[in-house]
């Protein structure tokens, strides 16, 4: 039954399909680089030139640019702290700490590795499934997925933090900011605002930048080092090879948890790094080194996300359903291809569907060995002073979150989730809980009311249902065994003495939350519900923290980064940035995105970097032509400013 | 000297221009023809553009430069808000219409900023479906018939929809009308409705003809029934039956066997709007409220003339699989159509949703 394992072999070994295959990875490999710039941008690019071609070298080209996203936002997450796409939010937990020792090198080679490993056994599990799989998907019912989602639910026990009740309570926070927008259930439009913007959830894209990307770029522009502290790059590329081999089963078996993530309905592309990163910490020695520069917290997710699209390209070949937004495009370019997916296709046209698989594996290996290449030059970037880079940093965030649904909608949402993002590390919450929470959250919705609707109690006579909660229970039972205790540590964001800042902050999410609680009774059953939920378990988590933020003095919950930043002698204060980053605002809405962020970069390097003037200038300019030149390239429509309604020439 | 030389060539210019100028009012040449499509880059109406892009590229005056701008957000309903306040009405600025932006005008979304029936359709590319049922859960084979309504009478269909105020909400009502008792699961996507077909998890679903064909092939007569068709509606306000599924009905036909008359009331009124807006108006491409006659008469040649291209033709029946290509009146009519959702027929809606689902609308 493979035999057209064999025979596919013939038609991608030939050199217009290698060629073609490359082109897809180097454009794969730009698009993942850029922060805000997918699999689909990448994608669409090319359908307009799929109509008409060969089947096989056409599928080579579209494979081989999804397959890499994921490997070159690596390098963003790793270096910068910014998570390039979805997939690589977890990533920037441990690697980002990693750089700022100065061992960049190193994360990315270990990151690199375990992209490759991932993707072949992405691969080699396609190849199997689709001769396998079929009946196993078919089982795969609302109930089962409920409890996947459950089951991936529970990994946020391994990411509280020291106060496990100010984790949960971010989670809850998370839940509570995807309940925004039209309800999954009912289509009713849910807090809103009466703005057009929340007719649709918050891009997840958006709260991920926000959250990871705009407070590192907060302290480090306040603390005014280099990324790496020591302004030094350690070699360490075998060093990352090895941390590899020394993984090895660990990046296994992230790498099976990236396939049936991908494979399998319900949970959704974007979590698959974060279950691969929590697996991490329960499963291994030392759970408490997580988060600190730990280069398993590298490798976990980026073996998973990797083998995710080869996970989820078993749905779309099987059924034509598409596994993920990725998917969906690629199903775009399959029509165009005249290649309907689907059981058909797999016993009739067996060779072009192997020819994915190979096309698949060979991408990976060529799209990370083409990444291996550039590492060590690109990690220089961590020892030039953070303020030279920042102000560019900021530039693309911008440009990233703009991606959402291009327009000026995205830019206010950037601003003020990142605000949100940056007490959220002052003050010590769960920024992974937070996430996890978001994305689960209309999942949760979805399919509780599904589940509940088909099966009621039935569902839980499901075998694969009682598999997964086994499954959930075990997880449950080794995060309370392997939980670090609370214990109040002595560092001096534990103990600062002003404790006001961070009361203010707790009043206002729990009064954020009485008001989504509130709020939810408004509307009807369907509409409403998840959000008194979500506002209720967020309430219920938050009253025994206040209790312990009020009344207790010094416990586990207390913490405040300022008290370590003060002992550092930094100056600048956070709410200085949050204001430079409204400045960025202001020169798009008076100049437009265009020449607005260029202007921006070159106020920034005057004033805050000192650099020369037509030195910042030139900088400016190049960041302005280099947004021109990918608007040209995917013809984006930046969104303009007062200056582009007065004067019609205006860029 | 030089400046009779100056005139001379004026002159010469002039007309070179009146003899060369095109028979069309419209000239594009040099200018760029934006498509906007109202979605993220992926989906049926990003591969529509992106599949004519290079086609319309030579077919319109002038051979302009055509480029896909992908404006997500809100549904589509922020991408054709957008386009009807600052499209020019010029020729250089098209739209992908599709019923995702059609469906919350008629449903009286205050989001909307747009009456569909003021822009100016250019070109509609209906697609037909069939709504099919799961003979393993309900126990009836061969269902298009007054006997397999009458058997299907004695089970309980369950059936995906995507939200109360829906395109499904016109399914819903059919099954009411037909008095098939039924059951809903709100909040599913269409794939997500394929998806739970496929696993058993509902009985009933409406797809287009290619995905029904398809699940025919896999999953055999056993699993996949058809209950009715939705072949479009034709200039009279007639449904149509499907060419390549002769013997299935349409829901009027179905309801005319079983009933002894023709279906009438509000509930049917909404059925029929869902009907057009599922086949009729699946796809379109649409010029900006406001465009002149013969702008629009332009880009119509540009796009009849393309049905003389055998690769356009190929491309949109086998891989897009758009059935025929409408223009003008029918398209005027289509539009016309579903403007038949009025108060009357929303009250009747409310009161099917509270009753059969327990669902309030507000």
């Amino acid at each position: 039954m493979f035999d057209p394992l064999v025979s596919s072999l013939a038609i991608i070994a030939n050199t217009t399909h290698l060629l073609m295959l490359t082109t897809g990875v180097v454009l794969g490999l730009i698009v993942g680089v850029l922060p805000g710039l997918g699999g689909s941008a990448g994608l669409a690019l090319l359908l307009p030139f799929i109509y008409g071609m060969d089947p096989a070298p056409a599928l080579a080209m579209m494979v081989g640019l999804l397959a890499v996203t994921t490997t070159s936002d690596t390098f963003p997450a790793v270096l910068m702290g910014i998570p390039g796409t979805a997939g690589s939010q977890a990533t920037v937990l441990d690697g980002f700490p990693m750089s700022k020792r100065g061992e960049a090198t190193r994360a990315i080679s270990a990151g690199l590795v375990s992209s490759i490993f991932g993707g072949v056994i992405g691969a080699i599990v396609l190849s199997i499934a689709l001769v396998f799989a079929e009946p196993l998907l078919r089982r795969i019912g609302f109930s089962e997925q409920l409890m996947l989602i459950v089951f991936a639910l529970s990994m946020v026990g391994m990411m509280t933090g020291t106060s496990h009740f100010k984790g949960l309570a971010s989670c809850g926070l998370g839940l509570m900011l995807g309940a925004f927008g039209a309800a999954p259930i009912t289509g009713v439009e849910r807090l809103g605002f009466g703005t057009e913007y929340l007719i649709e959830p918050i891009p997840m894209i958006i709260v991920g930048l926000g959250l990871f990307a705009i407070p590192e770029i907060v302290s480090l522009a306040r603390q005014q080092t280099a990324i790496s502290e020591s302004g030094r790059l350690k070699a360490g590329w075998l060093a990352g090879l090895r941390d590899w081999k020394n993984n090895w089963w660990l990046s296994l078996r992230c790498a099976i948890i990236g396939c049936l993530g991908g494979a399998l309905p319900g949970i959704g592309g974007s979590v698959i790094d974060w279950i691969a990163y929590g697996h991490a910490i329960q499963t291994t020695k030392n759970p408490e080194r997580y988060g600190t520069g730990d280069v398993r917290g590298v490798i976990a997710p980026e073996s998973a996300n990797n083998a995710k699209e080869g996970g989820a390209l078993i749905p779309t070949l099987i059924f034509g359903i598409p596994g993920s937004g990725n998917m969906a495009i690629l199903l775009g370019g399959f029509i165009l291809i005249g290649i309907q997916p689907g059981l058909s296709m797999i016993r009739d046209n067996g060779d072009v569907v192997y020819s994915v698989v190979w096309s698949l594996a060979l991408a990976n290996i060529l799209g990370a060995g083409f990444c291996l290449l550039f590492a060590r030059y690109i990690a220089w970037l961590t020892t030039i002073p953070y303020l030279l880079i920042a102000p560019f940093m900021i530039g693309l965030i911008y440009f990233a979150s703009f991606q959402a649904t291009r327009g000026w909608g995205d830019l206010v949402a950037m601003f003020v989730l990142g605000i949100l993002g940056v007490y959220l590390k002052r003050f010590g919450w769960s920024r992974p809980a937070l996430l996890i929470g978001f994305v689960l959250a209309p999942q949760i919705e979805s399919n509780v009311y599904r589940a509940s609707t088909i099966y009621g109690w039935e569902m839980f006579t499901r075998p694969i249902v009682l598999v997964l909660i086994g499954l959930t229970i075990l997880s449950v039972v080794s995060v309370m065994r392997r939980r670090v205790p609370e214990s109040v540590h002595k560092t001096a964001a534990c103990t600062y003495a002003n404790t006001v800042p961070q009361k203010a902050f707790f009043i206002l999410l729990a009064g954020f939350a009485a008001y989504v609680f509130t709020d939810g009774f408004g509307y009807n059953f369907l509409t409403g519900t998840f959000q008194v939920v979500a506002g209720g378990a967020s309430l219920v988590f938050m009253v025994p923290l206040g209790i312990q933020l009020f009344l207790g003095s010094r416990t586990s919950c207390h913490f405040d980064e300022e008290g370590a930043l003060e002992a550092h002698g930094v100056r600048v204060s956070g709410e200085h940035y949050v204001a430079v980053l409204a400045f960025f605002l202001a020169c798009v809405g008076l100049f437009g995105f265009l020449v607005g962020a260029g202007f921006f970069i070159g106020a920034f390097l005057v004033w805050k970097a000192r650099v020369r003037v037509h030195w910042a200038v030139m900088s400016g300019a190049a960041f302005s032509l280099f947004l021109f030149f990918i608007a040209y390239q995917l013809n984006l429509q930046y969104p303009t400013g007062l200056l582009n309604r007065l004067l019609p020439f205006w860029p | 000297m030089a400046f009779s030389k100056t005139l001379r060539r004026l002159v010469l210019a002039a007309a070179t221009f009146a003899a060369t100028s095109p028979s069309y009012a419209l000239d594009l040449s040099g200018q760029t023809v934006t498509v906007l499509v109202p979605f993220g880059e992926g989906g049926g109406s990003d591969t529509l553009a992106r599949f004519l892009q290079p086609f319309l590229k030579d077919a319109l005056p002038g051979k302009p430069n055509v480029v896909v701008l992908n404006k997500p957000g809100g549904g589509s309903v922020t991408g054709v808000n957008g386009w009807v306040g600052s499209a020019k009405a010029d020729g250089t600025d098209i739209l992908v219409g599709s019923t995702s932006s059609w469906v919350p005008f008629v449903f009286g979304s205050s989001t909307v900023k747009y009456d569909p029936s003021a822009m100016r359709p250019v070109v509609g590319f209906p697609r037909v479906s069939v709504f099919y049922t799961n003979p393993e859960r309900t126990g009836v084979k061969g269902a298009s018939t007054k006997q397999g309504v009458d058997e299907l009478r004695g089970a309980t269909l369950l059936k995906g929809a995507e939200a109360p105020l829906s395109l499904d909400t016109g399914d819903l009502v059919a099954l009411h009308m037909l008095d098939i008792p039924h059951r809903a699961v709100f909040g599913m996507s269409t794939s997500e409705q394929r998806r739970a077909f496929l696993n058993g998890e509902v009985s009933a679903n409406n797809d287009s003809l290619a995905a029904y064909l398809d699940i025919t092939k896999s999953e055999g007569p056993e699993r996949v029934s058809p209950l009715f068709v939705l072949g479009g509606v034709d200039g009279n306000g007639k449904a149509k039956r499907i060419d390549g599924l002769p013997d299935v009905m349409t829901f009027e036909e179905l309801y005319e066997a079983t009933n002894g008359q023709a279906p009438s009331g509000p509930e049917y009124k909404t059925y029929q709007v869902m009907h057009y807006l599922r086949t009729n108006l699946a796809k379109s491409i649409m010029l900006p409220p406001g465009t002149p006659d013969d702008i629009v008469t332009a880009y119509v040649t540009a796009f009849q003339a393309l049905e003389r291209n055998a690769k356009y033709i190929n491309g949109m029946k086998a891989n897009l699989e758009v059935e025929s290509f409408v223009y003008g009146q029918d398209m005027v009519d289509a539009f016309a159509g579903i403007s038949g959702f009025g108060a009357e027929e929303r009250s009747a809606v409310e009161a099917y949703m509270r009753e059969t689902h327990g669902v309030a609308l507000k």
